[in-house]
């Protein structure tokens, strides 16, 4: 099929082709023009990363530094704790976070009655709508000294224990809250892969005598791992653009030493003090590690799976 | 049927790439001058229309500043650029940008500086004006300051003049914002009288009489309403911010909770790394782990803070006496014997404790550089405001919105948060002297229960001016911090002094912190600091 087409279009040419499927190419046309516009053009602010770039002069009069902020960056006396600190909460959130929406979409796919099935998700979604501000003002009073936690604590007699001020459980709480505000939402492109799996399976393996949990683990999941794959491939692209609002609200003076990240950092550096150019020195150093561990996932995936893998 | 579906996909894709074409057309244009002057043009010839030559005549300028709690945005058409523009010929407007401790207002402003478009006349925030001034962007005011605006010249004396002088990167000693002057001491400690005498103490003086008031606040039902346990004997915010009498009485330099720059051992230097500030960290390590002060400090955002206060639980605090009438306005209606009094800096043996007076509170308004006419539009306004004929008017501002008629009296009402807009320019060069004139006005023809709130303020703003002492930092440029943005935010500072505080950290971790900050920029900002006093102190 693909030859076929391939074949084709050196015979005729592309005007032959565009004249043939214009209709298609009607409805990639804006989605090309979308990415060219805000995908494709913009990129050419990478040049402020080695400029000194002053926003009154613009991009073609601020001077050209090279790899001064590449080099203050690394020489940054904090660098490696901010690198260390941002690479773990990463990896946590792939490795903890990211599993909870297939768990959960697996359970919502069990629930046989619809009515109670949708009020379900609804109750789940609801939490991705409320930003990180109320979330974390949520979580802040939630264990405060007057807070439910405490209060539980006191009751059975434990001490009172301010955990948002220690070090110990600041990861926990960020990997808590992520699930709490993001598990149902992520649940939604699941569901939609699981309905488009064929009914006919499910009815040849319940013919065949196979369990509802049989029919989870031989059917359900394994059909729903090429979408799984694309989704962590798509989270391991961004593990070092970790959610900015969420621990910048989360974090304190007391948590700096396990909590403060790139983008904390970056705030402080960019937004405070104005340094565009270090900002986005630093945006290109996360990107280019994004596509690196991309590109290795993604060779894994076409190794380990049948057409899997982004491209 | 197929053929004309064909025909109607065929119109409808012409149609679309013409659409398109216009649409990209138009974006990659956007920044030239083509279009954006036919815009210009027919949006001229429509308010012509309305307006007529009236729009000519009267200039605005846009102005951006504290809202504080109101809710709405002044318009052109405002009262007060009404007011504005019956006296100076100028109108002025603001959009409503959330203030938020400053960190919502210069992130909103950070978004029209980087769109080139800055406001007429803004409040500088975190040190924004250096890259400004160094760019070009703002105005240079110097000559236009005695003839547009002559009685702020006048009122801000010539010495301080000089420090802002020193904001000009060039060297040249050029003026580029106006600062923020308090010649009195703006900020103190207060403490409640009534839980004193609950309690059976009197205001403590030293520190150890200092302490024994906090443990009784803490072990006895200072705020009388029956339950021993739920008295915070004092408390601050996070970031160790608002707590400054506690460094104070160590004689450490601290402003709103930022450590500042002040002469020790004979130089000009950081006080967040001084055996001053080692030794405050001591004392307060020792008093969070007696929870005499508040075991929450650190999480308290504003709101907790003022929750706390206000609802009758907090024995002393540090902020700006003026505004104490805020929290007693609230506790009123709680506790009706609420009675706050000024709390002197507690005696350390060995120390001279004070509270840090910056007479340069802060830049106050720059003015962008879009031409002279905005210069002096808006030291028009501005100059209007400190013009000492106008303190009276300027007070009871508008009828209807600030002040009534009463019997032929003027009495000003309370503020109307929801259907009003933030003045957004007042007075910012403030004596003792004047500000008591202002209280005193403020308090007439109001009820006596508010009278008798005004009266203690009033009271605490005078007592509060023995503990003030001027520091050598004052009006430093934040030029210094460039290239080193965590010293300019005392990130490690903040984290060292926490941790030590909750027991986290031992007390020597404070020094190989000091060491640390030296060696990451702090010798190199400490460099600048000295040539700029230098300089300054000419």
């Amino acid at each position: 099929m693909q030859n076929v087409t391939k074949a084709r279009l050196q015979k005729e040419g592309w005007i032959k082709n565009i004249r043939k499927y214009k209709a298609l190419y009607l409805m990639v046309f804006p989605g090309v023009l979308y990415f060219i516009m805000f995908r494709y053009i913009p990129l050419g602010g990478i040049t402020i990363a080695f400029q000194d770039y002053m926003i009154f002069k613009g991009i073609l009069n601020s001077p050209f530094v090279g790899f001064k902020h590449f080099e203050s960056l690394f020489s940054y006396a904090q660098f490696w704790r901010v690198l260390k600190n941002t690479a773990i909460i990463g990896l946590y959130n792939i490795v903890f976070v990211f599993p909870v929406p297939i768990f959960l979409a697996l359970l919502f796919n069990e629930i046989r009655n619809l009515a109670y099935k949708r009020t379900l998700q609804t109750i789940y979604y609801v939490p991705h709508f409320f930003s990180w501000v109320i979330i974390s003002a949520l979580t802040v009073q939630f264990l405060s000294l007057s807070g439910v936690v405490n209060s539980v604590r006191k009751w059975i007699g434990l001490e009172a224990l301010l955990f948002m001020q220690s070090e110990a459980y600041f990861r926990l709480i960020l990997i808590l809250t992520s699930i709490w505000k993001e598990a149902g939402w992520g649940t939604i492109i699941l569901l939609a892969a699981i309905s488009s799996i064929n009914p006919e399976i499910y009815e040849a393996a319940m013919a065949d005598g196979a369990s509802r949990l049989r029919q989870m683990f031989s059917i359900t999941l394994p059909l729903l791992m090429p979408t799984v794959v694309v989704l962590l491939l798509l989270n391991i692209g961004n593990v070092l653009d970790l959610s900015f609002d969420q621990i910048y609200n989360l974090l304190t003076p007391m948590t700096y030493p396990v909590g403060d990240v790139i983008d904390t950092y970056v705030y402080r550096v960019g937004i405070i003090q104005g340094q565009y150019s270090a900002t986005t020195a630093i945006g290109l150093f996360q990107s280019l590690i994004g596509l690196i561990l991309v590109v290795f996932f993604n060779s894994l995936a076409r190794r380990y799976q049948e057409e899997g893998g982004l491209w | 049927m197929n053929t004309r579906l064909r025909g109607l996909s065929n119109k409808l894709f012409i149609v679309f790439v013409l659409i398109c074409m216009v649409i990209v057309g138009c974006s990659n244009n956007s920044g030239g001058n083509a279009p954006k002057e036919t815009v210009k043009e027919t949006g001229k010839e429509v308010e012509k229309e309305k307006e007529l030559e009236k729009e000519k005549e009267i200039p605005y300028v846009e102005i951006w500043g504290n809202n504080g709690n109101f809710k709405n945005a002044l318009e052109k058409d405002s009262p007060y650029s009404k007011w504005m523009i019956d006296n100076v010929g100028v109108g002025y407007y603001s959009p409503l940008v959330p203030w938020e401790g400053g960190t919502a207002y210069i992130q909103r402003l950070n978004t029209r500086i980087a769109s080139n478009d800055l406001p007429d006349a803004f409040v500088p925030w975190q040190g924004i004006e250096g890259t400004l001034i160094e760019q070009g962007a703002l105005a240079d005011l110097t000559d236009y300051l005695p003839k547009y605006a002559p009685h702020i010249w006048n009122a801000i004396p010539e010495d301080i003049w000089n420090v802002v002088r020193t904001s000009d990167p060039t060297g040249k000693g050029r003026i580029y914002y106006l600062p923020r002057v308090e010649l009195y001491q703006s900020y103190g400690a207060f403490i409640r009288q009534d839980w004193l005498d609950r309690v059976g103490k009197k205001v403590p003086t030293t520190k150890a009489e200092f302490e024994d008031v906090l443990q009784a606040f803490l072990d006895q039902d200072a705020n009388g309403n029956g339950d021993p346990n739920d008295e915070i004997p004092i408390s601050g915010r996070e970031f160790g911010r608002w707590m400054d009498v506690l460094f104070g009485m160590y004689g450490v330099a601290m402003w709103e909770g930022f450590p500042m720059w002040d002469i020790y051992e004979g130089e000009i230097t950081y006080s967040g790394v001084t055996s001053n500030m080692r030794d405050a960290i001591v004392n307060l390590r020792d008093m969070y782990a007696k929870k005499l002060l508040d075991n929450e400090t650190f999480l308290n955002s504003a709101a907790d803070w003022s929750a706390k206060m206000n609802s009758d639980r907090m024995g002393a605090w540090f902020h700006i006496n003026k505004n104490t009438t805020g929290p007693l306005d609230q506790l009123k209606e709680i506790n009706p014997e609420a009675h706050l009094v000024a709390l002197p800096v507690p005696k350390v043996d060995g120390y001279e404790g004070f509270v840090t007076h910056k007479r340069i509170n802060r830049p106050e308004f720059v003015i962008a550089n879009k031409g002279e006419e905005t210069v002096i539009n808006v030291l028009k306004i501005l100059d209007w405001i400190h013009d000492p004929a106008n303190r009276e008017e300027n007070i009871y501002g508008v009828e209807g919105v600030d002040h009534e008629v009463v019997n032929g009296e003027k009495v000003l009402l309370p503020p109307d948060f929801e259907g009003n807009s933030a003045k957004i320019v007042g007075n910012f060069v403030f004596d003792l002297d004047s500000l008591l004139v202002q209280l005193e006005l403020e308090s007439k023809g109001v009820d006596a229960e508010t009278v008798k709130i005004i009266e203690q303020r009033n009271q605490i703003v005078k007592d509060n001016q023995a503990y003030s002492k001027s520091i050598a930092g004052d009006g430093l440029t934040a030029s210094v911090y460039e290239g080193y943005a965590d010293i300019q935010n005392h990130t490690s500072y903040q984290e060292v002094m926490t941790k030590i505080i909750i027991g986290d950290y031992p007390i020597e971790k404070f020094d190989s912190f000091v060491e640390e900050w030296y060696k990451s920029g702090g010798e190199e900002v400490t460099k600048r600091v000295r040539e700029w006093y230098a300089q300054a102190s000419k």
